[in-house]
């Protein structure tokens, strides 16, 4: 149990702060997040030892977006988060975001609502969590090579789009931030 | 030239933006989870895809089933002598009767039987012995005819003729006709049988099949629908034993010399369409109850028509009729294999889906 706790306890941050790619929510966020934490708890015998686990709560995590995102779907006819991509400084951002970044984040946000989840998600757990394509499989119950696939295209079409188009280049993301 | 962002563009991105969001504590997870019960079993994935299969195969096993019974069905139908597609011997499956689902009275009979029904009611019962319409037009009635021409070996016409009538007996049925000419280099023997309806099919499979030692040069069948006519003579005769009976009532009733005549005139005019209709009737009745098949024997002289075969020509010949029997075999049920395949696939596809939503359900 106490192991468990702690696991979750670690992850959570990072559990949450994807969510909130996912749902552009914060309140969503949080809710899917304890939602997902407390199927863990009740599912723990199938939790697999290893490699597996990681994978398999960002499984848990992002099957509770969904439903969040689909529930809201079918209820209001809207996506989670439509219109709640205010302006960064609304969203009192933690201290220590520099305010060139604030803007970024806009950019960034605004680029990933416009991806389907489809496409969304695997960006997130990729570039955001860390997952591995094999990992992202597991998560999002596909095969490798659709995840790749999804990947690809998803990077495609975030460079296409006009808020990142001048992140878009050969020089590093970095670079431009700090010359911006 | 297509913009390009490298991962280390997005990951910086992403990780921007995350951190844009305020962040909030987990709170006390551990009191959270002792709330929440007991552990869940969750069902092993391997588990999970016995049981979708083992559904798809019931599904797969109910299908066949229930085409199979369908088949079986047909085949019930065909013995009581109606449509036959797959009788061997209406090979090309021409309808030959209807069932009694479209029996039809003609109407001024229907309104006779009413009339009738009616006159029960009023305490005038119609005659005793007048046949009930619907209940003896309860069963198909069919006119069944054939007939085979056979070629024997030298000096086998009168042994075959022996057997044919064996053949007839074995099936409860008798020899109608039976001649025997030209003695000598060339005899014939032609043989009429009536055998009842219901063994008319294996009869015909007897002597056609290859058991029976002789060559079937032609096998041809027919059959009537006789039902509604049956059913119509019934009828009528129902209606005319029911005017006899009213005019007999009257005829009682009768005080003049000149009126008793004139209703015994009536009455035997009345019976004697009654006789002649009954006369159609039993006819109909025989005919229908009793096939009639006629069988010519011929003796092709110097013809050896069932050559004992050698080992080898005897293997090539059957390897030969067992591949062909094997391709008709395959043919025949690829229709009803194919849609068990589509069957089984949408089976399969079904539940592949249910258990993807069933497993993002559970978690």
């Amino acid at each position: 149990m106490d192991d468990i706790d702690d696991w979750l306890k670690r992850d959570y941050t990072t559990a949450y702060r994807t969510a909130c790619l996912v749902l552009r929510d914060p309140i969503e966020a949080q809710d899917a997040v304890q939602e997902a934490f407390l199927r863990v708890w009740r599912f723990r015998d199938a939790i697999p030892e290893g490699d597996g686990r990681k994978a398999w709560l960002y499984r848990v995590v992002v099957n509770a977006c969904i439903s969040r995102i689909r529930s809201e779907r079918s209820r209001t006819g809207k996506d989670v988060g439509a219109g709640a991509l205010e302006s960064i400084a609304d969203r009192s951002p933690e201290p220590g975001v520099a305010a060139e970044h604030a803007q970024l984040a806009d950019d960034v946000l605004a680029a990933l609502a416009a991806l389907p989840e489809s496409l969304r998600v695997p960006v997130v757990l990729r570039f955001f969590v860390g997952l591995s394509e094999r990992e992202i499989a597991i998560a999002i119950d596909r095969r490798p090579g659709t995840v790749k696939s999804r990947l690809y295209d998803a990077k495609q079409r975030l460079a296409q789009d006009p808020r990142l188009a001048s992140w878009a280049s050969e020089d590093s993301f970095d670079t431009k931030a700090v010359a911006r | 030239m297509t913009p390009v962002l490298s991962d280390e563009d997005l990951t910086a991105a992403l990780a921007a933006a995350a951190a844009s969001y305020p962040m909030s504590e987990p709170g006390d997870l551990a009191q959270e989870m002792r709330g929440t019960g007991s552990v869940v079993p969750m069902p092993s994935r391997r588990g999970v895809r016995w049981l979708a299969l083992a559904a798809a195969v019931v599904v797969a096993v109910l299908v066949t089933a229930s085409l199979t019974s369908g088949h079986a069905k047909l085949k019930q139908t065909d013995a009581r002598g109606t449509a036959a597609p797959n009788d061997a011997f209406n090979p090309k499956g021409a309808p030959i009767g209807t069932t009694t689902a479209g029996l039809s009275l003609r109407p001024d009979i229907a309104s006779t039987r009413d009339s009738l029904a009616a006159g029960a009611t009023h305490g005038q019962a119609p005659a005793a012995t007048a046949p009930a319409p619907m209940a003896l037009a309860d069963s198909a009635r069919v006119v069944k005819t054939g007939s085979i021409s056979l070629v024997v070996d030298d000096g086998k016409v009168a042994t075959t003729m022996t057997r044919l009538r064996g053949v007839a007996d074995g099936a409860h049925g008798y020899i109608a006709t039976e001649q025997t000419t030209g003695i000598g280099d060339n005899p014939t023997g032609t043989l009429t049988m009536r055998v009842p309806v219901a063994t008319f099919a294996g009869v015909v499979q007897q002597i056609t099949g290859k058991g029976f030692g002789a060559k079937v040069v032609s096998s041809q069948s027919s059959g009537k629908d006789v039902t509604a006519e049956y059913a119509d003579t019934a009828a009528q005769i129902a209606s005319l034993e029911a005017a006899r009976g009213r005019y007999l009532t009257i005829l009682n009733a009768a005080k003049s010399v000149g009126e008793i005549l004139s209703v015994q005139q009536r009455v035997d005019d009345v019976q004697g369409q009654i006789d002649r209709l009954e006369g159609s009737r039993r006819v109909l009745a025989n005919q229908s109850d009793l096939a009639t098949l006629t069988v010519a024997v011929n003796e092709k002289a110097g013809t050896v028509l069932f050559k004992e075969q050698s080992g080898w020509s005897k293997a090539w010949h059957n390897a030969g009729h067992g591949f062909t029997s094997g391709v008709e075999s395959l043919i025949a049920h690829s229709g009803r294999a194919l849609l068990v395949l589509i069957v089984g696939l949408l089976a399969l596809l079904l539940a592949r889906s249910g258990w993807r939503l069933a497993r993002r359900r559970l978690i």
